[in-house]
């Protein structure tokens, strides 16, 4: 369990590199909630985050200089937290293609909708953990900075190779290379830990893309997917036993609500 | 065409029927005027043939007289003709009294004549020669129009003949026949169609005004449905058959959405409550902790206080998401949802949780597919709950059978645990609420079967609870 918390310790000490320098665009008119999330962040490493609180100062904020990412309300004094995405995304300008998140209390499934096809990249309702708030940051800058590699490139992770293309995964060792047999759903598990390279993924974020038709959390996801992750342990060991018993299990918990797979290469 | 339609859909009901009547008037007055002159004309063709009968009567009588001729006419031959016109005034088997009859009743049919001879005195009516006259081309050669003024037949009054002039050897003849005047058979004709355009509108009015008391009576029904419904009283429906079958398709309708608010009212009403009381017991907790919080010096405590009312906020987000979950249900369409699908989707997501303690989940499902109409995230939450419940419920090791099916035409999902079973005397939908509320305070157990209740209501379905022995089977049935 040591090895697993300092593993699970090492991930969030990753991401506060990635964030190390970044920039972050917050537009949130409740002040306490605008100054609690701006702290989170530049604990987490972010070097400025420029708190605004009605849309036009977020479009005036844009104009002027570049974020690497925007964390937006929806409902804002004057013009709202979507329609300032929308115009954002419109203009062209330096934030046009700046990953953005829209942290807001309307959290329906249809708001969410409406979110995304407003040029949101991740649309998240409050009340929001730090730990769950960080994560999804951390995976959008993750995106844009993987943005240049073609998509659908395999992923690698120690003896592991994971083709998207083909969903397949390979555990390609000296003596052997064979194919980890898994079902869609373990495999799109997988696959989003893989992608996360060695950073923490929540829970939320998990069910979200993979239990894609489930239109709802349900109360004790949390167990369902603690259930499912435990079972799928089990298969990656029976089928990679070779790896070791130190190594195993390759799924490891981080902090409360995030999971990781164990980056093997480093 | 368009044109017309729109003009048309800016006109008033009213003005459209006013625009009715002046048309249908101004047929009528059209027709009126037509049947006048028709009239007019068979009664002058009438009196032509009789005028062509009289002179074919008259020529006959004359004979081989007629073969006058004026060189050889002699004075004693007129006074002849004369005295024969004069016998022949009143004609052949004509009634005598018909030329007094005509000048009393102004009704035709008198005889006229006029005979003129080269030599001697003209005899019969001189008028006849003098009168203005009109030829009548259309009832036949030399038949003229004649127009006798007051005095001139008839004392009292004017009249009309028609006559045929004709010349027979060198004697210019002149047979006519008084015209019945137009004005008896146009009556009798203005009164005809008078009294239809009475008819006509006597029972126009009457089936409008019945059509509109209908109207008024169907509208009525649906006005008073709707204000007892705007005022929270859904008791109350319009007439669907019987009264107007013009508004039955409104009135239907009207019914039918009336139905369906008073369904989601009362939904909302029973989800309502269910959420006070999901919304109040943690913000209770959380406030009670929170006072201990203050008042407490302790640091442990103090932190232990503080985790236990951020466990409470937690539920209490937990619940208003519920909350808004249903509130979506509320607002999202109508899908089809297959049944046997979410059965076996269920079952996969469940499975982990069920293989840590032995429990199988096992899916039947049939060899057609089993679809209902309905939201889909509440669908899954309902059915998620059920599968939730029962492999909690499960004893480690038992079995879990979901089953889609139809039954009499119904589709249904039911499932089966081999649990404890339920108590019957919880089976009712009050005890059903006491027993979630009181299970609430146990992980995860939520809204429970009152949630799964609530939502299977939303879609029309009834939730039934049965002793499986050993175990329980819940069982939704949807009616579409």
């Amino acid at each position: 369990m040591d090895l697993e918390t300092e593993s699970a310790e090492q991930a969030f000490a990753a991401m506060t590199a990635m964030f190390d320098g970044r920039r972050a665009l917050l537009l949130e008119d409740d002040p306490d909630l605008s100054e609690h999330v701006a702290d989170r962040l530049l604990r987490a490493g972010f070097a400025a985050v420029d708190r605004v609180d009605t849309g036009e100062a977020a479009l005036q904020a844009c104009a002027s200089g570049a974020y690497d990412v925007l964390i937006l309300d929806r409902l804002t004094k004057g013009l709202d937290g979507l329609e300032t995405l929308k115009r954002l995304r419109a203009s062209g300008g330096p934030c046009a293609d700046t990953p953005a998140l829209m942290l807001t209390a309307l959290g329906g499934e249809r708001q969410k909708v409406e979110g995304l096809l407003g040029g949101a990249d991740d649309y998240l309702a409050k009340p929001v953990g730090d730990e769950e708030l960080l994560a999804r940051i951390g995976c959008q800058i993750r995106r844009t900075a993987r943005h240049a590699r073609p998509a659908g490139a395999d992923i690698l992770n120690g003896p592991f190779r994971l083709s998207p293309g083909a969903r397949t995964l390979k555990l390609e060792l000296e003596t052997a290379s064979r194919l980890i047999d898994l079902s869609p759903l373990e495999f799109a598990i997988v696959q989003e830990l893989m992608t996360a390279r060695g950073q923490p993924v929540t829970k939320t974020m998990l069910w979200d893309r993979c239990w894609v038709e489930w239109k709802f959390l349900p109360e004790n996801f949390v167990n369902i997917i603690d259930a499912r992750i435990s079972a799928l342990r089990r298969r990656l060991k029976e089928q990679a036993p070779e790896l070791g018993e130190d190594l195993h299990p390759l799924i490891v918990s981080a902090r409360s609500q995030s999971l990781i797979f164990r980056d093997l290469d480093r | 065409m368009r044109a017309l339609r729109d003009w048309l859909a800016r006109r008033t009901s009213t003005q459209l029927a006013s625009a009715l009547a002046v048309l249908a008037a101004l047929a009528l007055t059209g027709s009126l005027v037509l049947t006048g002159q028709a009239v007019r004309m068979d009664q002058r063709q009438q009196a032509a043939l009789s005028a062509l009968d009289d002179y074919a009567a008259m020529v006959s009588k004359l004979g081989v007289e007629t073969d006058f001729n004026p060189s050889e006419l002699t004075a004693g031959d007129a006074a002849y003709l004369s005295a024969w016109l004069g016998a022949f005034q009143s004609g052949p088997g004509r009634d005598p009294g018909s030329l007094e009859e005509t000048c009393r009743t102004g009704r035709g049919g008198a005889g006229v004549r006029y005979i003129r001879a080269p030599v001697g005195k003209p005899a019969g009516l001189a008028a006849l020669a003098t009168a203005p006259s009109e030829r009548l081309p259309r009832l036949g050669e030399n038949v003229w129009r004649v127009t006798l003024a007051r005095g001139e037949l008839c004392p009292g009054r004017t009249v009309e003949a028609v006559v045929v002039r004709r010349t027979v050897g060198s004697l210019n003849i002149i047979v006519g026949r008084v015209v019945d005047p137009t004005g008896r058979a146009l009556g009798w004709a203005v009164l005809a169609v008078a009294l239809t355009g009475a008819v006509i509108l006597i029972s126009g009015l009457a089936a409008a005004a019945f059509a509109r008391r209908r109207l008024t009576l169907a509208i009525t029904g649906v006005s008073q449905a709707l204000d007892r419904a705007a005022i929270g009283d859904f008791s109350v429906r319009a007439p669907e058959v019987g009264v107007a079958p013009e508004l039955t398709e409104l009135t239907v309708q009207a019914n039918r959405t009336l139905d369906r608010l008073e369904e989601l009212l009362s939904w909302l009403r029973d989800s309502a409550d269910q959420l006070a009381h999901d919304f109040r017991t943690p913000l209770a907790r959380a406030t009670a902790r929170m006072e201990r919080l203050a008042e407490t010096d302790d640091a442990d405590e103090r932190s232990r206080l503080g985790l236990e009312a951020a466990h409470d906020l937690k539920a209490l987000s937990r619940a208003m998401n519920e909350a808004m979950a249903l509130r979506e249900g509320e607002a999202w369409l109508f899908e089809t949802v297959r049944l046997d699908d979410l059965a076996e989707a269920v079952a996969e997501l469940y499975e982990p949780l069920a293989e840590a303690r032995g429990v199988v989940i096992r899916v039947e499902r049939p060899a057609e597919p089993v679809a209902v109409l309905g939201v889909r995230s509440l669908l899954q939450r309902a059915a998620a709950n059920l599968v939730d419940n029962a492999v909690k419920f499960s004893p480690d090791g038992g079995t879990v059978t979901l089953r889609a099916f139809i039954a009499a035409g119904r589709p249904a999902l039911s499932v089966r645990d081999q649990g404890p079973g339920l108590d019957p005397r919880l089976l009712s939908d009050a005890a059903l609420r006491t027993a979630s509320a009181e299970a609430g305070g146990r992980e995860s157990h939520g809204l429970g079967l009152t949630f799964v209740a609530t939502v299977l209501r939303r879609h029309g379905a009834e939730m039934t609870i049965d002793d499986a022995a050993p175990g329980t089977i819940v069982t939704a049935q949807f009616s579409r």
